[in-house]
């Protein structure tokens, strides 16, 4: 860590350490050659002075010679001499001690050439022959004072002309004597010791090239060098480089291809929720779009979810961008953990799906830099968990109803079951009724929902919530309406649906009723053949299945006849019972009933019986009062003529009440006054055949819906038949229901 | 590390504080009950947001589970309550996921969890381990 981790740079980094290192090395090696270059042309100089050092001592003796033969004064010339020769005595000595040599400028430089043997040798010669001139040089350079005769001085000088030899003193002499001796050994010296200086010269000189080819050599070399050694480094360099960009390359083909192949929705959000570059493809499937650039996580979800859900994911998006919020301990408040969307289609309408988001944190370096986002197309998992449920719902439902069938008395139920038809076959009459005004339509309303609300509240009170949830929804469907400014006629159409709902729901209640009584029989039946019922019949008989034996039963008229009978009994008895009369009922013919009417005539049948009931007979006591039985007589015939069939009802009760009728309908609002005083008994006869219309005074199980006598009249009109009624006034009411012959165009 | 992990349970720097703020009785005494945690040591129980604010005045707990809805002041106002009083204070939002974006608003205040009711005593467990495990507070 730190300056020094150099990480993948670290390889660059030597190589130029190392070719600086090189470099600084050749430049010493250069600067080192370059100054004894330097020193051997200072030396060249130096030796080239010194060649001309033995002459220029030479002349000087020969000089002095040539003054002391004219009588002139020495001491100068003495003095330059010997000034010379200290001068020369120095530099050999320099130059014979180790090749030092002292410039110009007083620096002193040593010429390592000078140490060679050849340079030693010349040396030694050179010293030798100095060693014998400086010999000769010292009575020389001691003498001191005059070397002429004192008297003589000054006419000497006056009479140098004239004077052709000087006077010498005995010390004179001697000087004469030994400067002749010098002069005559310098004459042989001096150009020896000059040649051996030039000898010298040449030695440094060749020294001197020497070292100025080593250098260029040196300079070449090294710059040859430097071009390798960066070439190679180039080289390496490149390679590495290549190698890396190649296995950059394969990531990053691979990254491609996982992203290109997952079948989840991958991006990173940064910080400005903004949608990365690097993102799956399954993304544009999931999200139907090709172009993600620059978008934004708000920007991507606001045309597919609810504004409300849109504002929640925000907030739990940046949640997770806080520091606060454990990640871990967030997951299961993921408002898109399964979020539905809604995608547009070509059609114009909307596509619903079902996403799954998930968010995870990406640290790096110990900060978060990213959020990465997994989304998933989870529709067909949502739909299949759906279903799931609702058919264990519908199961469990089933199962409810079957239970709460056995609790439900049987009269009650189908009762119930023939009441809730009725007034679904009302609702269904009111629905198809033409209107086009406003109050029509709440007149509609109003209609259907007080049959609906019967219905729920039977419902209710048997327990049988299936039934009730559906007929609340129904309820709910119609205040939905009620509630609007307006109506038309399509408002309606969804009521269709949901009748139908209701319809179909009451079939299965009454289908699920009769395998109940088929089990019923079938058990009895085995029980009376003294057998036992085998398990596997049980579940067929639940199943619906029902074997030969079992299917010809349910079809002969008889027994269907029988059950009709029966039902009618049931149906007259229960009824008598809770208005508090009494009543016998006749039935006839109903065995004659061909199959295709046996529904209609029962539906026919337990309407007119109940209505019989109800309104016909009276009450014992007011029986009494007329001189009539006690108990009513309500009797059901059906018979074969010969352009069809006739169902005729007939009670003793009290015949129809033509002003109460007419009170009524004023009162309902079905005609105005102004129309009742107008109409016959006829007319006023038609009345109870009319929607809503009901003279009970109360809304019970048994009458008040005003729906019965309306439904007789669809059911015979759907069948292609007529009604006719006959009645007088404490005496009798008497229905009579003719039928077309032929039943089974009409039924189909 | 491998002297912590020879260890029984887990390693805990020291004892903190735990206040339990639910205005059902069961789920109180469940919490209490339930906790598996050595580190964690019940100081206060609260029934509303009003008692939460009270009890951490006299002694503010280190970590808080809290309940949304409640009388007198609910989880989400008292939440912010707490965090004002003590930044670093650890809460835990434990309550019936009906409605998301309530549970977003806490956390938004300043939780730092949540546990959805109902839950076992793994889940539990769980939860404030991840909870002091995010805070540094076990290993």
């Amino acid at each position: 860590m730190g300056i020094f981790d150099l990480g993948r740079y670290k390889g660059i980094v030597f190589a130029i350490t190392g070719f600086l290192v090189f470099i600084a090395i050749i430049l010493a090696f250069n600067h080192g050659i370059a100054g004894r270059f330097g020193h051997s042309v200072a030396g060249v100089k130096h030796l080239t002075q010194l060649q001309a050092q033995p002459t220029a001592i030479h002349e000087a003796s020969v000089a002095l010679a040539a003054q002391l033969r004219d009588g002139q004064p020495v001491e100068q010339q003495i003095e330059a001499l010997n000034k010379a020769a200290r001068a020369y005595d120095t530099a050999l000595g320099g130059l014979a001690s180790g090749g030092y040599i002292t410039t110009n400028d007083g620096q002193t430089i040593e010429l390592p050439t000078l140490r060679s043997s050849e340079a030693q040798d010349l040396l030694e010669n050179g010293a030798k022959i100095w060693e014998d001139w400086k010999k000769r040089l010292a009575p020389v350079l001691q003498f001191g004072g005059s070397p002429y005769v004192a008297e003589h001085t000054g006419a000497a000088e006056a009479n140098a002309e004239q004077t052709a030899q000087p006077q010498y003193n005995p010390r004179g002499r001697r000087l004469v004597a030994a400067v002749n001796e010098l002069n005559d050994y310098g004459a042989a010296s001096h150009t020896q010791l000059g040649t051996i200086m030039a000898d010298l010269a040449a030695l440094v000189e060749a020294a001197s090239d020497g070292d100025a080819r080593l250098l260029k050599n040196l300079q070449v070399g090294g710059m040859v060098a430097a071009l390798v050694l960066l070439a190679a480094i180039f080289f390496y360099f490149a390679r590495n480089l290549r190698k890396e960009e190649i296995i950059a390359n394969r990531a990053r083909k691979e990254t491609q291809d996982i992203l290109r192949t997952v079948n989840e929705g991958l991006f990173l959000l940064d910080r400005d929720l903004r949608i990365g570059s690097e993102r799956s493809l399954a993304l544009n499937t999931i999200f139907r779009r090709d172009d993600f650039t620059g978008l934004t996580f708000d920007q991507l979800l606001k045309d597919i979810v609810p504004e409300k859900t849109l504002r929640t994911a925000m907030d739990y998006v940046a949640l997770l961008w806080g520091d606060r919020v454990n990640e871990k301990l967030v997951k299961t408040i993921n408002p898109l953990s399964e979020v539905e969307v809604h995608f547009e289609n070509p059609a114009g309408g909307f596509d619903t799906h079902y996403l799954e988001f998930d968010f995870n944190r990406v640290k790096s370096d110990g900060t978060m830099s990213h959020l990465l986002v997994t989304v998933n197309d989870v529709t067909k998992r949502v739909m299949l968990a759906r279903e799931l449920q609702e058919s264990q719902e519908k199961a469990q439902a089933q199962l409810d109803l079957l239970l709460r069938i056995l609790h439900i008395e049987p009269d009650s139920l189908t009762a119930f079951l023939s009441d809730a038809e009725v007034s679904l076959k009302m609702v269904n009459s009111i629905l198809k009724e033409p209107a086009r005004e406003e109050s029509a339509f709440r007149a509609k309303i109003d209609g259907i929902y007080r049959q609906v609300h019967a219905v729920k509240g039977e419902a209710a009170a048997l327990g049988l919530k299936t039934v009730e949830q559906r007929a609340h929804a129904f309820e709910e469907s119609l205040n939905d309406l009620k509630n609007r400014p307006t109506l038309s006629g399509n408002d309606f159409l969804p009521l269709v649906v949901k009748l139908d709902d209701l319809f179909n729901h009451l079939a299965q209640v009454r289908e699920m009723l009769g395998r109940l009584v088929d089990l019923h029989q079938a058990i009895a039946t085995r029980r009376r053949a003294g057998g036992q019922m085998a398990p596997e019949k049980v579940d067929q008989w639940l199943a619906g299945q029902q074997d030969a034996e079992g299917e010809a039963q349910a079809e002969t008229s008889e027994e269907t006849s029988s059950s009709l009978v029966r039902t009618l009994e049931d149906l007259a008895a229960r009824v008598a019972n809770s208005q508090s009369k009494q009543v016998a009922l006749h039935c006839s013919g109903l065995e004659n009933v061909p199959p295709a009417y046996r529904k209609a005539v029962k539906d026919i049948a337990i309407q007119l019986v109940r209505n019989a009931v109800v309104h016909g007979i009276e009450e014992p006591s007011e029986r009494v009062k007329a001189q009539k039985s006690q108990v009513g007589t309500l009797s059901v015939e059906f018979a074969r003529r010969k352009d069809g069939y006739e169902l005729v009802v007939q009670d003793d009760g009290r015949g129809l009440q033509l002003e109460r009728i007419k009170e009524v309908a004023v009162e309902r609002g079905l005609i105005t006054p102004a129309q009742a005083a107008t109409l016959d008994a006829r007319q006023t006869m038609a009345l109870i055949f009319r929607p809503g219309f009901s003279t009970a005074d109360r809304v019970t199980t048994d009458a008040g819906r005003g729906a019965g006598m309306d439904l007789v009249r669809v059911l015979v009109a759907e069948l292609g038949g007529r009604v006719g009624l006959a009645s007088a006034g404490g005496k009798f009411s008497k229905f009579k229901i003719w039928l077309p012959a032929n039943e089974r165009a009409v039924a189909a | 590390m491998a002297l912590a992990s020879a260890q029984p349970g887990p390693l805990t720097k020291r004892k903190l504080k735990l206040m339990i703020c639910d205005d059902s009785n069961i789920i109180r005494r469940k919490i209490e009950r339930e906790l598996r945690i050595d580190c964690l040591q019940v100081i206060a129980t609260a029934s509303n947001g009003k008692q939460a604010i009270e009890a951490f005045r006299k002694e503010p707990a280190d970590v808080v589970t809290m309940d949304i809805t409640m009388p007198e002041m609910d989880g989400i106002e008292c939440v912010e309550h707490l965090v004002k009083m003590k930044p670093d204070v650890l809460i835990l939002v434990i309550s019936a996921l009906s409605d998301k974006a309530t549970a977003i608003e806490a956390l938004k205040k300043g939780a730092n969890g949540f546990l959805c009711k109902p839950f076992t005593d793994r889940q539990l467990t769980e939860a404030l381990e991840e909870l002091l495990r995010g805070a540094g507070n076990v290993d």
